[in-house]
């Protein structure tokens, strides 16, 4: 089946008591199913303390990509397979105080067997209104593409490219600073390169734009009769 | 909830072009074509005959009673179908399959569509979706499920299932043949459609006009007005692709070899054979059937109603899923720790949607014990008039204004109170026996005649235990007043003191039971008073006979006079109230808290959580440790009575 997106959940910021590291909780949405794969994302303009700390990763959660621009802005995407008892809510640290944003997505179809991410870029916004997300090429028809715009100065709005799906957008405020998140969607049930995919922004801002590409589990060939010659029962109305 | 039937059920088994198809449940009009269209022609199909539709080839027909292949709420849609995907690829648009009403207007909004489309030719993949159009005309396409289609001569069995939940809740099922395509969830829950709607097989209308044709051969096409689960869609392919074959090869084996029939697949001997071999095979499917699916945990349609109702008692609710039926059916069964805590765990975790950890079992005994951290809770005290008291500095604060009237002399009962239920086992007993109360009073200001602190009280007989500092004339005291059916019998002072804080209890001493001239049975009891601390400096008074049974205790302020000179102020800090015979430790309660994600389950998880229960105990699964009426979270005020 293709991916298919089923909810998203926006963070909530606390600090880890001992070290003072950014902690961001997410709360797992009710539509999860047992199988849906999650997806932590974690932007921020700083790669020295917006890192995830590896040593505080939740259980069954695994940093599946993690890309720094060369103005050290940085996103991490962890990813988890959703259990039959699903914990309702999972903590990132980062590794140090810093602004970052933060969503959770829930995607069911998604390839987990599957390298992670089949591709990825990320660029760093210096005041521009336009967040341009890297172009991928998708190698399968079903693969999912997803862009990242993150607005790490203030609160503006961000519309998502044409022909794309906003999953996510979020005003955020980390240590009281207002941030804005927008994540989106492009399946383009085709390969080749999708092209630069420009989110934009209400005015210009600083921040991050960043994409990767995800797996969906390829389709089965439909179980199938081929008859002979005709004549068979087919549906009936009393038992099955 | 509708009952479960079939809207429509279209074999196409019709011989020729020139015989209309028509609906074997008789819901439809015999099928035709609209001016412009052409009857799509028959064709040999898996079943026998079927209706090849491609581009400008479609039909539709009225229902026969308007509304009744209407269906907005639940529903099945399946089909036997040979799909020419390299022919709706070059025909250029979604294949229709179904669609109930033509969309122009809204008698004829879409209620549900179903549709093929060409995602990827190369790979032959291709998804089914459903549609439909919500009340306001608005097309609403949802994400389908994808499949590689097999070649154009292949017949899949194709299945939509749509389950509603809400009208910003649905869900999504799709099948091909026994397999999951996809299972997805929708906001679209707003659903169109009219009782006048038309019936469309093959294309659907926008604006007016014919679109979207199918291309490929339908066999067969059934509607339901219900959810089929996996395990009836996979029991039916089992008995179309495994076992009607395979009676047929069984009646074939049973002939003896070289037996003078012809052995071509097409002969007239051939065809009564398969006839044969498939009537065998349809009865085997049933079998297979009962054998997979009786039992509780796949279990659907009569037989899961039987187990919710003929075997557990329950009532499944018009949205609920049928896994979430069986759950409940099946933590019946799975009790094996009975009514321990991990019992409890384990029957209810699932239902209630949260790890067994999560859960808080939530259990009492026979004192009660206030600090007024959590305020003045009215569910637990009943403060009269409430406006006279109030928290402050952490403890319960009574307030009277000079020249109020707080007199109390028996049958003037113009007193300030605030007072807890008491209760005993057995019922029959009018009240509470063997009770014991301490608690700590500071009066601030204090007027003469006025006085505050302990009372056991007796409503109905009008039988009252009143322990206090009380000023009578200027001169602070701690004295005690017992009134029998509102008689008093004499004020006892028991020392003097000052305005400073006193912990004052009164205990009912269980020995004799004295007859009292009033009609009332007395016991001893003993008051103690100190102005050190909860545990430390206590005098007494004892063998003070008393009603050996009350319904409330608490603090109170009064007078013996009807206008107070000056303003009365005077705080209580921590109370205990013990009723050692009372009904507390009887009741014991599951609490899930409602802030935790997922959905829980209440109405099974009470259920279930009453048969786990003692029958002496009273239990419960809540989602509030505070119990008040029209309140969503405490299970009062509940449907079908209540307004939640």
């Amino acid at each position: 089946m293709p991916a298919a997106f089923i909810a998203s959940a926006a963070v909530t910021y606390s600090s880890d008591p001992t070290s003072g590291a950014t902690l961001l909780t997410a709360l797992v949405p009710t539509a999860t199913q047992e199988g849906d794969t999650l997806l932590f994302a974690v932007p921020s303009i700083s790669s020295k303390n917006g890192d995830l700390d590896v040593t505080h990763l939740p259980p069954g959660w695994v940093i599946v990509a993690r890309f720094v621009s060369p103005g050290s802005a940085i996103i991490n995407i962890a990813r988890r397979t959703a259990t039959d008892l699903e914990p309702p809510a999972h903590t990132m640290q980062l590794k140090s105080a810093v602004t970052a944003g933060g969503a959770l997505l829930v995607y069911r179809g998604l390839d987990v067997g599957a390298a992670a991410p089949l591709g990825g870029g990320i660029v760093d916004v210096s005041s521009s209104a336009n967040f341009d997300c890297p172009s991928l090429v998708l190698t399968s028809y079903s693969d999912l593409y997803l862009g990242f715009a993150f607005v790490a100065s203030t609160s503006v709005q961000v519309t998502s490219p044409a022909g794309t799906v906003e999953r996510f957008q979020a005003a955020q405020f980390p240590l009281d600073i207002p941030l804005r998140f927008e994540i989106f969607e492009l399946l383009r049930e085709a390969t080749g390169a999708t092209g630069t995919q420009t989110a934009v922004a209400a005015f210009s801002v600083i921040g991050l734009a960043a994409s990767v590409l995800l797996k969906s589990t390829p389709p089965h060939v439909a179980p199938s009769i081929t008859p002979d010659i005709p004549g068979a029962l087919g549906f009936v109305t009393v038992g099955v | 909830m509708s009952p479960a039937r079939t809207l429509a059920l279209l074999h196409f088994r019709e011989t020729d072009a020139t015989l209309l198809p028509t609906d074997d449940v008789g819901a439809l009009h015999d099928l035709d074509v609209d001016a412009g269209l052409t009857m799509p022609p028959v064709a040999a199909a898996f079943t026998g005959f079927g209706r090849a539709f491609s581009p400008g080839f479609a039909v539709d027909a009225t229902d026969v009673v308007p509304g009744s292949t209407l269906a907005t709420r639940d529903l099945t849609i399946r089909t036997l179908i040979a799909w020419d995907v390299n022919g709706q690829s070059v025909y250029g648009q979604p294949g229709t399959i179904v669609a109930r009403g033509k969309g122009n207007a809204p008698g004829e909004f879409v209620s549900y569509g179903l549709e093929l489309r060409v995602v990827n030719l190369p790979l032959g993949v291709g998804e089914l979706r459903m549609w439909w159009q919500d009340t306001a005309g608005n097309v609403r396409t949802q994400l389908g499920g994808q499949f590689i289609a097999p070649g154009p001569d292949a017949y899949m069995m194709l299945t939509a299932v749509r389950h509603w939940v809400s009208s910003s809740q649905v869900e999504l099922r799709y099948y091909a043949g026994d397999q999951l395509l996809a299972d997805l969830v929708s906001s679209d829950g707003d659903i169109g459609g009219g009782t006048t709607g038309t019936f469309c097989v093959g294309t659907r209308y926008a604006g007016g006009a014919p679109s979207r044709f199918l291309v490929g051969v339908i066999d067969e096409l059934q509607v339901l007005n219900y959810e089929i689960t996996a395990e009836e869609t996979a029991a039916t392919w089992d008995r179309m692709a495994r076992l009607q074959p395979r009676g047929y090869r069984a009646i074939r084996d049973l002939l003896p070899p070289r037996a003078p029939i012809s052995d071509d697949p097409g002969s007239r001997f051939q065809k009564l054979l398969r006839i044969a071999g498939h009537a065998v095979g349809y009865a085997a499917a049933q079998a297979e059937n009962v054998r997979r699916n009786l039992l509780p945990d796949r279990a659907y349609g009569p037989a899961l109603e039987r187990w919710e109702g003929s075997i557990v008692g329950e009532s499944p609710g018009p949205a609920d899923t049928a896994p979430k039926r069986r759950k409940r059916v099946t933590s019946h069964f799975s009790q094996r720790a009975g009514s321990s805590m991990l019992g409890v765990q384990a029957a209810l975790a699932e239902l209630l949607a949260i790890a067994p950890s999560q859960l808080q079992f939530l259990g009492f005994d026979n004192t009660q014990r206030e600090d007024w951290s959590a305020g003045l809770r009215i569910e637990r005290w009943r403060a009269d008039p409430p406006a006279q008291w109030t928290i402050a500095n952490g403890a319960l604060r009574v307030q009277a204004a000079s020249g109020a009237n707080l007199l109390f002399n028996g049958t003037t009962r113009n007193w300030y109170s605030c007072l807890l239920s008491v209760d005993a086992t057995p019922s029959w007993l009018p009240g509470a026996p063997s009770c014991d109360a301490v608690l700590q009073v500071t009066p601030a200001t204090l007027p003469p005649g006025a006085e505050v602190g302990l009372v056991f009280w007796d409503w109905g007989r009008v039988n009252g235990f009143f322990v206090g500092v009380r000023n009578s004339g200027g001169a602070l005291q701690v004295a005690s007043e017992r009134f029998l059916r509102a008689v008093s019998q004499g004020v006892t002072v028991h020392a003097t003191t000052s305005l400073t804080s006193h912990w004052l209890q009164l205990t009912q001493n269980t020995s004799d039971l004295i007859q009292d001239p009033t009609g009332e049975s007395l016991q001893p009891h003993t008051v103690r008073w100190s102005t050190t601390g909860p545990t430390t400096g206590f005098s007494s008074a004892g063998a003070i006979p008393f009603s050996y049974c009350v319904n409330w205790i608490g603090m109170y302020a009064r007078a013996n006079v009807t206008a107070i000179g000056t303003a009365l102020d005077a705080s209580f800090g921590a109370v205990a109230v013990r009723s050692p015979r009372g009904t507390r430790p009887f009741h014991w309660y599951v609490y899930r808290d409602p802030a935790l994600p997922g959905t829980p389950d209440l109405v099974g998880a009470r259920a279930a959580l009453g048969r786990l229960g003692q029958a002496f105990t009273v239990v419960g699964v809540i989602t509030s440790k505070s119990v008040l009426f029209d309140d969503v979270n405490t299970g009062f005020d509940s449907e079908p009575c209540g307004g939640f």
